[in-house]
């Protein structure tokens, strides 16, 4: 692959970097990460995605802009109100880098569709909202084999891990058996978020993403990031793979995908 | 030195807004009784009947998940950091669920209670931020799809605007 001379302008910062160079910004330019949700944490996300030069970015949403979602949603503006939010965020994008082709799914998530949408693509990006999509994603990612890059928020609370589907590594399952009875948890939509909050877990996704695709460093598989915006404390927790993991663990029950929302609603 | 339990934002309503607390015990079981003590209402929240941890909470005894340790019987001495991590998912909504923005006129007038007189619906706050002049609330509202539908119809016929909070995968 050639750099045209714009090219070799706009990524000048990450090519001077020996952890980068001409050969990781080109493994970049020809990798392809999925971003599901493209509210809050898929924003910050993928603005950073794209500006790192990701060559195509598949987002996944099938909502549209709302005003309240503009206090967090960076990407989208006010006059995108009423819009879809991936037309939103393709157009974000776009703009700041035309070398990223972004390809939009205006669709639910589900466990019809899951296998299919992330087997063309190198990353996940777990940025939802809700748990039976995360437990959804979690087991497709893990048939499929593709590292899953995991972010959640909470009011201040923030979390953030890498699963990865090679090695002695956890799944989402060993962090988290079963989700919590449905209404034990209030949504952000209800309790509220701190507009900040998925911006600084969603740009630690898009570094552990852009690290994955690299080789470089060492990622957060095996230890979940806690951030606690309040007290401005982050925490480290070791997180290891569970041997009575129903869907990684030594003997699985959890063969397929199942039905994620009955999995959430049953619970207790 | 005691040992210190960090609270996460949800429980801390039942900490009085504190991040970390202290307490003692020699075990975790111990601990979380003691944390019970001083803050009447926190066990139900980390523990089962029989005192397992929740499926969805976990406890890290320093940087370990007690799971892979003893459990709730894992030893605990003075100067160790207790942490409780709920699973979080940026959202979790359920699917009857609307915001109510209330005109000015309208927010001196009881319309939960009389939509849950006049229709078949069961309607619970989850949050709400009222004052003179502002009325809005996030309204959970139970029951069959039409007496839904009846409920949303007659807060908008008060002057009420009605937005759905839809269960979705954005956050």
């Amino acid at each position: 692959m050639e750099f045209s001379s714009e090219q070799i302008k706009r990524y000048a910062r990450h090519i001077i970097l020996p952890e980068v160079g001409g050969e990781g910004q080109e493994r970049l330019l020809s990798s392809k990460v999925l971003l599901i949700g493209a509210g809050g944490l898929g924003a910050p996300c993928g603005y950073y995605l794209g500006a790192a030069g990701i060559g195509t970015l598949g987002i996944v949403d099938f909502d549209t802009v709302d005003l309240s979602n503009l206090q967090r949603q960076i990407w989208h503006g006010t006059n995108d109100v009423g819009r879809y939010k991936v037309d939103s965020a393709k157009d974000s994008i776009e703009r700041i880098n035309p070398d990223v082709r972004v390809v939009t799914y205006k669709e639910k998530i589900c466990s019809e569709n899951i296998k299919e949408l992330i087997s063309g693509y190198d990353v996940v990006i777990d940025a939802t909202d809700n748990f039976p999509t995360r437990y959804l994603i979690n087991d497709a990612c893990h048939f499929i084999k593709k590292p899953l890059v995991y972010g959640s928020i909470f009011r201040f609370d923030g979390q953030a891990t890498v699963f990865l589907p090679e090695g002695d590594g956890p799944c989402y399952r060993c962090l988290f058996p079963s989700p919590p009875p449905p209404g034990l948890v209030p949504s952000c939509q209800e309790a509220g978020v701190l507009g900040v909050l998925p911006g600084v877990i969603g740009a630690i996704q898009a570094n552990e993403a852009i690290k994955i695709i690299l080789g470089v460093g060492r990622t957060l598989n095996g230890r979940l990031l806690i951030y606690d915006a309040l007290d401005m404390k982050f925490t480290e927790m070791k997180l290891r793979k569970d041997k009575t993991c129903p869907l990684c663990g030594e003997n699985p029950s959890v063969l397929d995908l199942i039905d994620y929302e009955q999995f959430c609603e049953a619970r207790q | 030195m005691a040992i210190k339990v960090r609270i996460p934002t949800p429980l801390r309503t039942l900490t009085a807004g504190k991040s970390e607390v202290e307490t003692s015990g020699t075990t975790i079981i111990e601990v979380i009784n003691h944390l019970e003590k001083n803050y009447p209402g926190i066990k139900e929240r980390i523990c089962e009947q029989n005192d397992q941890v929740r499926r969805f909470v976990n406890v890290y005894l320093n940087d370990e998940d007690i799971r892979f340790c003893d459990n709730i019987k894992s030893a605990v001495k003075d100067g160790d950091t207790i942490s409780i991590i709920p699973a979080i998912a940026g959202g979790a909504g359920e699917k009857k669920k609307f915001y109510l923005n209330y005109p000015q006129e309208a927010i001196k007038e009881p319309l939960i209670y009389l939509a849950g007189k006049n229709y078949n619906v069961i309607t619970n706050i989850r949050s709400a931020s009222i004052s003179n002049d502002i009325g809005i609330i996030a309204l959970e509202i139970e029951g069959g799809p039409e007496e839904i539908e009846k409920a949303v119809k007659f807060f908008e016929s008060n002057g009420v605007t009605v937005e759905p909070i839809v269960l979705d995968v954005v956050e």
